[in-house]
């Protein structure tokens, strides 16, 4: 066989790749013939040290995903064969391509919903933080102090809860990013082969930041200070644990354990609602 | 040779025949040991492999009138060579136990 004719025929086996590859492997064969021919063999021999092209062309696309080099395979045996299976066989493959994109989406789903649920638990702290710093402000107007004190211990303890959770959420946000990314790559696998993660990357970016790190303390500082407040208005109401009770209804509205008129208080109509 | 083996084994000595001057596909054919039966079919994805991992680079050289493609060994292909080589004591480990099963 001939130079040309087993590139012309490498090339025939490879129709399936994109042209620029069949280029590429095509030069490869080429550098590799002329170099043995150059090292004294007969074009013959250095043609025949390749192989057979259909071997050749079989190695090259050994790297290929699964599913490509399943269609590569059966289109280099005959492009007929490859549309009569893939017609006939559409019952099969169809259905099942449509439950592994389902499969993969779910999975993918699945790990968002946690990162969510992270959230909700966030924006719940954040909203009872606030409420309890609206009551304080309740608290002043009708002139229950160790309620207000108590209120305001809350208020800020929770805020701080708010931000460390936040921190934590964020967190697992960003591993859950990664994790869907990894997810990503292997839902594509049998089809397309892309670059695999750059793990050292990854994990040079594990050292938390310094913004980060303060965000914690303040958070953690708001968490005991609210804790110390809320026991400063507990001890001034002489233990009563009346004090946390705050019972806001539609018929009736408790403020620290005394019954008082809504009319007399503001956010009272606002947090009722 | 197993499969998976083969692979790695191959890698490897594609690396090392890297390791020294830059080499071309024929070349690293002649020098690879030839119980390994290195073909330049084999060659080929193996070079694709390494290059797309970062273990080494190519680039074409006009040679006699033709374009040559060489390759030159990277950091992250030297790496992988040293973590090949650190593998030998727990192979030897594997093939004394092994052995003294046989025996």
């Amino acid at each position: 066989m001939k130079r040309n004719d087993f590139l012309k025929e490498l090339a025939g086996h490879l129709s399936c790749l994109p042209s620029e590859q069949i280029e590429d492997i095509r030069q490869f064969y080429a550098e590799a013939i002329a170099d043995r021919m150059e090292d004294g063999m007969s074009e013959d021999e250095a043609v025949a040290a390749m192989g057979t092209p259909a071997m050749a062309a079989e190695a090259a696309l050994s790297d290929l995903p699964a599913v490509p080099r399943a269609i590569a395979r059966t289109r280099r045996k005959s492009v007929i064969l490859l549309w009569v299976l893939a017609i006939v066989g559409s019952p099969v493959w169809v259905p099942l391509l449509v439950a592994f994109a389902g499969i993969a989406l779910s999975i993918y789903a699945c790990i968002w919903i946690v990162a969510l649920c992270a959230w909700i638990v966030v924006a719940c702290l954040g909203v009872v933080g606030i409420s309890c710093l609206a009551l304080t402000v309740v608290g002043i107007v009708i002139g229950n102090i160790p309620y207000a004190i108590a209120m305001l211990g809350c208020g800020v303890g929770f805020i701080g809860a708010m931000f460390l959770a936040g921190t934590v959420a964020w967190e697992i946000t960003k591993q859950l990013a990664r994790l869907s990314a990894l997810w990503a790559v292997k839902a594509v696998s049998p089809f397309w082969k892309g670059r695999k993660p750059d793990t050292t990357k990854l994990a040079a970016r594990k050292g938390m930041s310094h913004l980060r790190k303060t965000c914690l303390a303040v958070a953690g500082c708001f968490v005991v200070a609210g804790i110390i407040l809320a026991a400063i208005g507990f001890a001034a109401s002489g233990f009563d644990p009346a004090v946390f009770n705050t019972n806001i209804s539609t018929d009736k509205v408790i403020i620290g354990g005394t019954s008082i008129n809504p009319n007399d208080v503001p956010f009272i109509e606002i947090i009722g609602r | 040779m197993e499969a998976q083996m083969k692979r790695g084994f191959l890698e490897a000595c594609v690396l090392a025949a890297l390791s020294g001057e830059e080499s071309y596909g024929y070349q690293i054919v002649k020098d690879v040991p030839a119980s390994m039966g290195l073909t330049e079919s084999t060659l080929y994805p193996l070079l694709k492999r390494l290059e797309k991992a970062g273990c080494i680079t190519a680039r074409s050289v006009e040679h006699n009138g033709r374009l040559r493609r060489y390759y030159r060994i990277t950091d992250i292909g030297h790496a992988r060579v040293r973590e090949f080589l650190d593998e030998w004591p727990s192979v030897q480990e594997i093939y004394r136990y092994v052995k003294e099963t046989q025996s």
